[in-house]
């Protein structure tokens, strides 16, 4: 299992422990954390979290957006070690 | 002004607003003032699908073995959904192509209208697979008040605007004498018109079809009517498009990036945007019991869809900065994210039907600094 540590950019952390099959934005949804997002598919933009520790496999986004070299889309992403991620400054 | 088919000014695109700018004369993708609709564009082509694609046949077993008031959830559901795409497969043409002045926006408004009409088609693709008689269906949807009231709804910006500019693209600003009433023709008004009707178009797409792909959803989900889920899952994944496509275009009007009018009307607008949210959701709920009106079934029940409509709603308004006006809540129906979610789980390509395979999608621009094949000699 992985750690997903999800900062909450004020001072509070959130810890889950995923399996990695599903998308991080899925895994922090059952886990009652909301995030901004929309569609699901890696167009619109809106799930982009920075990610500060740790690797995930990034599928290829739908439309390029111009994601930094440490923002993830949460929909497009999942663990593939212990990772600490927050949402964009 | 009167509209031409092909305006003989010369402008600069790159210069111009989203709407009431010069019209659109040659259609040019060379340049792209907002290069995200042409990157939309091309990923409706890739998307392109046909409903016969889909094997219905087992449907019309499961269908002979719902319950009546099962077969009432998922009748009326087809039927809204029919309702939605009738008017969604028309209206962006008939509504925004007089009035667009991007080369890039026009045609994603004529490919976003166009993939509507394939959903339209599968519909009827479905219908034809479960009953004997699907004129039956067809004909009920015109003498059902429960969905009349909703087709008032979804398409009473779209009238409005389309009459206003009508009389806009024939005589220009002032007043108008029609056959049977004054029009008091303001561009400004008209900008108002077109930003609720984006508006009510990305809350069409972003809530009202949502309701009915959870019905689709929670049917497959018990392994019944999954050759319809699988339609129904090709039309979430283009409705997930044209949603992005209304809130960008929300988003370019409110930040001033496209036209300064429109960034107040934007902030004018506020009160009555939270209010449209306001009804559509309560609509919503309406149909809801509509549907679950002679029982529920396994998985789903007028609550729990009611519970799913504040949580979706909330993640729409969101989206638009909008502060969600139900209280915060977590997803109640998790299971829908399989469906929505690009397709994450392996299957034998000879076990079902390939959704994530997309049509001229591949990537073959090398740059200089590309070095995946340095190493490489003949």
């Amino acid at each position: 299992m992985y750690k997903i540590e999800f900062d909450k950019n004020n001072g509070e952390t959130e810890s889950l422990y995923v399996y990695g099959e599903e998308s991080i934005l899925s895994e922090l949804e059952y886990h009652n954390i909301l995030i901004n997002h929309n569609c699901r598919q890696g167009h619109c933009g809106n799930c982009i979290l920075h990610l500060v520790e740790g690797e995930v496999i990034h599928h290829d986004s739908l439309i390029p957006l111009s994601l930094s070299p440490k923002e993830i889309l949460a929909c497009q992403s999942r663990p593939i070690t212990d990772i600490k991620v927050k949402i964009r400054d | 002004m009167t509209y031409s088919i092909f305006n003989q000014k010369i402008s600069d695109t790159l210069t111009q607003p989203m709407f009431f700018g010069d019209t659109v004369n040659i259609a040019r993708f060379d340049k792209q003032k907002f290069e995200m609709f042409e990157k939309l564009t091309e990923k409706q082509l890739s998307f392109f699908w046909r409903p016969e694609e889909i094997d219905v046949s087992k449907d019309k077993i499961d269908f002979s073995k719902l319950l009546p008031n099962e077969r009432h959830i998922f009748i009326s559901n087809l039927q809204y959904q029919i309702l939605l795409d009738s008017v969604q497969g028309r209206s962006p043409t008939i509504a925004f192509l007089p009035i667009v002045s991007l080369p890039e926006v026009e045609n994603w408004i004529e490919t976003w209208a166009f993939s509507e009409t394939i959903h339209s088609r599968s519909y009827t693709h479905i219908i034809r697979a479960i009953v004997n008689e699907p004129g039956v269906v067809f004909d009920d949807i015109m003498k059902t008040d429960e969905i009349i009231q909703r087709a008032t709804s979804v398409s009473k910006n779209y009238d409005e605007l389309i009459k206003y500019t009508q009389a806009y693209c024939l005589y220009g600003e002032g007043k108008h004498k029609l056959k049977d009433e004054e029009l008091e023709v303001n561009l400004y008004d008209i900008k108002r018109m077109l930003y609720l009707t984006i508006m009510s178009v990305n809350i069409l797409e972003a809530i009202r079809f949502y309701v009915s792909f959870a019905c689709s959803f929670a049917f497959a989900e018990r392994k019944v009517m999954e050759g319809n889920a699988k339609i129904i899952k090709l039309i979430a994944r283009d409705e997930a498009l044209h949603l992005t496509s209304t809130q960008h275009m929300i988003n370019l009007m409110k930040s001033g990036k496209d036209d300064p009018d429109l960034e107040k009307i934007a902030k004018e607008c506020e009160p009555e945007v939270i209010q449209m949210f306001k009804d559509a959701t309560q609509q919503e709920k309406d149909w809801a019991d509509y549907l679950f009106r002679d029982g529920s079934m396994i998985g789903l029940n007028a609550e729990i869809l009611k519970h799913y409509l504040e949580y979706i709603t909330n993640v729409r308004m969101s989206s638009l900065d909008l502060e969600p006006i139900f209280e915060h809540r977590s997803n109640p129906l998790p299971w829908m994210n399989h469906w929505l979610d690009n397709d994450n789980v392996q299957v034998a390509p000879q076990e079902t039907e390939i959704t994530s395979y997309l049509v001229s999608a591949i990537d073959n621009t090398i740059n200089e600094d590309d070095n995946d094949f340095s190493g490489f000699k003949l």
